[in-house]
């Protein structure tokens, strides 16, 4: 999993997000490491709603112009803890070296 | 009423295939602006390099996405193309082995190039394979460049390094994140592919203009009653 997507899950398993809001999330998640592009954004997007990961929520209008919201499904949810799983399991080896080291 | 910079990311839009626009245009165009929102900027400002960039990659993902049929043709275009130089290749060693080792290495460096894209795209590395396409297709470029600027007629060069430029553009444009895993069958036809291109040359005094036209040829033919474009895919369980 990408960081890109691994960032838009977890942005999306607040709350359902529209895509404005998913770029803001995934820009505070990365503390400004990542700026998603737009065409970038849909990317994911597209892929994640084709791999059942996500799926549209409502449309609202504001300011007129329009928001689609995008919400994580069950699998997606399920996706995103398989891979915090393995990240987590990353981290304490690593962590572990380290410690053995004297660097952490 | 909508500012020129609207309409400029509208145009820049318009990249992407009809379909799509329909579907995402208006809250595309919405979170561009939203961070523009600058009288001067909505007058004279511009979509940036990078939104460009994605914008454009986007649309190469939706126009040769998994299902749509230009994506299928430009991944078999691209996988064909790389079977005709593995074949050329095949060609070329064996006039080698019957010759002795009297080769140019440049030739070297351009069959194991099409074989690293080639056995990498169907084993599944596609980002390995992307890149060995590409360089692939920047060394069949520059002959190309160069013939043509020292004014030699080109057409015996183009009809080795064309198709080879067409098959790097092919692979890399096609063989994007979302593209569907390559058949196995591929193994298969390159197997028959090297065969048949030691074969084809097994008599002949040397590599020729007709050697590659038969290559070309042979690649073509072997894909053809492959049909890999038909073979069904298994899904992967979830």
């Amino acid at each position: 999993m990408s960081e890109q997507v691994f960032l838009v899950l977890t942005a999306l398993a607040e709350e359902p997000l529209h895509g404005y809001a998913i770029v803001r999330a995934v820009d505070g998640l990365s503390e400004g490491r990542m700026r998603l592009r737009v065409g970038t954004l849909y990317g994911v997007l597209d892929r994640l709603v084709a791999e059942g990961l996500a799926e549209r929520d409502r449309e609202e209008v504001h300011q007129g112009r329009l928001r689609r919201y995008y919400r994580l499904t069950d699998a997606g949810v399920r996706a995103l803890s398989a891979e915090v799983a393995r990240l987590s399991a990353n981290v304490r080896a690593a962590s572990s070296v380290l410690r053995a080291r004297g660097a952490l | 009423m909508r500012s020129n910079l609207e309409r400029r990311y509208r145009a820049l839009l318009r990249l992407l295939p009809a379909w799509y626009r329909a579907e995402r245009e208006e809250e595309m165009v919405g979170i561009f602006l939203a961070d523009r929102t600058d009288d001067l900027d909505l007058e004279h400002g511009w979509p940036g390099w990078g939104e460009t960039g994605a914008t454009l990659a986007l649309a190469v993902r939706v126009r040769l996405g998994a299902r749509r049929p230009a994506g299928t043709v430009a991944r078999l275009l691209g996988l064909t193309g790389l079977l005709g130089l593995l074949v050329a290749a095949a060609q070329s060693w064996t006039v080698t082995l019957r010759s002795g080792w009297a080769v140019d290495t440049q030739g070297w460096w351009f069959d194991l190039a099409a074989v690293a894209a080639f056995a990498a795209l169907v084993a599944g590395r596609r980002a390995l394979g992307r890149v060995a396409a590409g360089l692939l297709g920047a060394m069949g470029l520059v002959p190309v460049v160069w013939s043509v600027a020292v004014g030699f007629p080109p057409w015996l060069t183009l009809l080795w390094y064309a198709p080879t430029c067409v098959a790097a553009v092919a692979v890399v444009a096609g063989f994007h994140r979302e593209a569907p895993p390559v058949p196995r069958v591929w193994w298969a036809i390159a197997l028959t592919g090297l065969v048949a291109g030691g074969a084809s040359v097994l008599f002949a005094p040397g590599l020729s203009s007709t050697t590659v036209l038969a290559a070309w040829l042979i690649a073509a033919v072997v894909v053809a009653a492959f049909r890999p474009w038909s073979v069904r895919r298994s899904v992967p369980a979830a």
